[in-house]
């Protein structure tokens, strides 16, 4: 057995030391964009996918939730790049 | 709770807005992340949060008790306590069942009708990983090499700190707990590094781990008489890049989850059929694993330090043990035995082998390697030793012509061994790029790659395999 490799993250305490990164701050804000753009590209996909949930509240607070959601990335056109994928593919 | 799923994300959303917003008032946000961990752990199961609060409370107990007494044969007798407790815990959920029928077959060889209770016992999520943590916890503060936590509510949290909770990395105390004291202080993000290990993670798992799954692996493995050989042998292939790109995957996630968080875990996969031994591939393969069984378990056996016979004692047993670890059947037995002879075997040819060869042979290792690496992959996925025979047999006389292998799997197994290229830090400046975008290309930039990885997967996502052990 190996006794050279260590417990520690080395790559990120190099990184570390080079103070290598952004602030917090920053990173919520990426977050957050990467959540609401996620959620626009995929809404359709998400609203089929609660659609096709097992009947009940859980499915029918689903359906109601991702529906505008679904309505709004056809609309402005944010669902195609998805369906253009999938099409492609299939 | 899966990751790639859309209740993780919302989940995830949620805890790391309230850690953002609780992180410099250290007593609440550990309250807050500690019932979060608890929220995806008891997602599964309610019953499974008590389970590892009982193992918090008992495990921090014995740890302030061992640090307290100064007594040597007291602190031994503690240690003995813990680890036949931790063992204890792990055996009745994971091993009473496997056990009991092998005493059950014993006795009724030597003619006793005497059976065992069969207990209707499910196996909790995770309880390999989080009673490895808990083990490496309490033997290190015997070996005086960690102080038992102030609290139970910190060694709580490291126990169930929700990104590694159910399928590793293993981390330890040492390494946890003092990202845990200055949390609050984390000025500096790799959000690079984290975004990209999330995405490579999300793209092994839900394209590549995925679709091998279903196009070869699983309807051969499950039925390996009536394919024939190349159907067999790239099932096994298939089988290799689907567990690292399914085990990578998860572990990459829970980095990147980790790291944007502010918390470095290491690295637990570094391309490890980029291995010219098997030694090598245990440098590079599950390390928090291999990491663990040496400083528990190997070392304390007396390592390498008492002769060659005892060296090659050590080392099969460390791997029948280590194969043992993973589940409860004599194929993970046969997984872990065959390692421990490769290593055994791989020792004792040491001196003939030349240590800086031409790429030729460096190639040519690489190609071997991977292969034993694969013989022993049909044992640990096949569901019994009939089935790995007949897929052996298969792969070694029937010559019927193949039915699943098509361009588009060539193209997955290329694509999938291609992604080890993405280990280490193989990508550093993918994440210092992608470091220095503004916050709004670097979101947008992550959705679409995410929306290309949703199209390219197929619809739901199957659980990770290590989710099992």
């Amino acid at each position: 057995m190996s006794t050279e490799h260590t417990l520690k993250d080395e790559i990120g305490d190099a990184r570390e030391h080079a103070h290598v990164g952004v602030p917090p701050q920053h990173v919520t804000r990426a977050l957050l964009i990467f959540y609401a753009a996620a959620l626009l590209f995929n809404a359709t996909s998400l609203h089929e996918q609660a659609r096709l949930m097992p009947y009940g509240p859980w499915r029918d607070v689903c359906v109601a939730i991702s529906k505008p959601f679904a309505y709004v990335s056809t609309w402005t056109g944010l669902s195609k790049p998805r369906e253009w994928i999938e099409n492609k593919i299939n | 709770m899966l990751f790639p799923t859309t209740v993780f994300a919302v989940f995830y959303l949620i805890v790391y807005l309230g850690h953002r917003r609780l992180v410099q008032r250290s007593a609440i946000w550990k309250w807050f992340i500690l019932t979060a961990s608890y929220v995806f752990y008891g997602y599964w199961d309610w019953r499974f949060a008590g389970l590892i609060a009982l193992s918090s409370i008992v495990n921090h107990a014995l740890g302030v008790t061992m640090h307290r007494t100064s007594h040597e044969s007291r602190r031994r007798l503690w240690l003995i306590f813990a680890v036949v407790f931790n063992l204890g815990l792990l055996g009745f959920f994971k091993y009473y069942g496997f056990f009991s029928i092998q005493l059950y077959v014993l006795l009724s060889r030597v003619g006793l009708a005497w059976s065992p209770p069969l207990l209707d016992i499910i196996l909790p999520v995770g309880i390999s990983f989080f009673t490895f943590q808990a083990m490496s916890y309490v033997i290190d503060i015997y070996r005086r090499e960690l102080e038992p936590t102030r609290t139970v509510l910190d060694f709580a949290l490291y126990l169930a700190f929700f990104p590694q909770l159910v399928a590793g990395p293993i981390v330890r105390a040492k390494v946890f707990l003092p990202q845990l004291d200055h949390i609050g202080r984390v000025d500096r993000i790799d959000a690079g590094r984290g975004a990209v290990l999330i995405l490579t993670g999300l793209f092994k798992k839900i394209v590549i781990a995925n679709y091998l799954s279903a196009h070869i692996v699983d309807p051969v493995f499950s039925q390996p008489e009536a394919y024939g050989r190349l159907d067999n042998l790239f099932a096994v292939y298939g089988y290799a890049i689907q567990i690292y790109c399914d085990f990578s995957a998860y572990s990459d996630i829970a980095i990147g989850i980790a790291l944007l968080m502010g918390f470095h875990f290491p690295l637990n996969f570094n391309a490890p059929y980029f291995a010219g031994s098997i030694q090598d591939f245990w440098r590079r393969w599950h390390i928090s694993l291999s990491t663990w069984l040496r400083d528990y378990l190997y070392i304390p056996l007396g390592g390498s330090r008492h002769g060659s016979f005892l060296t090659y004692r050590n080392l099969f047993l460390t791997f029948l043990l280590g194969g043992l670890w993973h589940g409860a059947a004599w194929t993970f037995v046969a997984w872990g035995a065959l390692h421990g002879a490769y290593l055994m075997v791989e020792r004792m040819g040491r001196k003939l082998i030349n240590p800086s060869p031409s790429l030729f042979w460096r190639g040519v290792r690489l190609v071997a390697v991977f292969h034993l690496v694969c013989l022993s992959w049909v044992f640990f996925r096949a569901e019994t030793f009939e089935d790995a025979w007949y897929m052996l047999r298969q792969i070694a006389m029937d010559a019927t012509p193949s039915e699943w292998i098509t361009p588009t799997l060539l193209l997955a197994l290329a694509v999938g061994w291609c992604t080890q290229f993405l280990d280490g830090d193989r990508l550093r400046k993918a994440w210092d790029r992608a470091g220095t975008w503004p916050a709004w290309a670097q979101g947008l930039a992550a959705a679409i790659v995410l929306t290309v990885i949703l199209a390219l997967g197929p619809k739901g996502v199957s659980p990770f395999i290590y989710f099992q052990f």
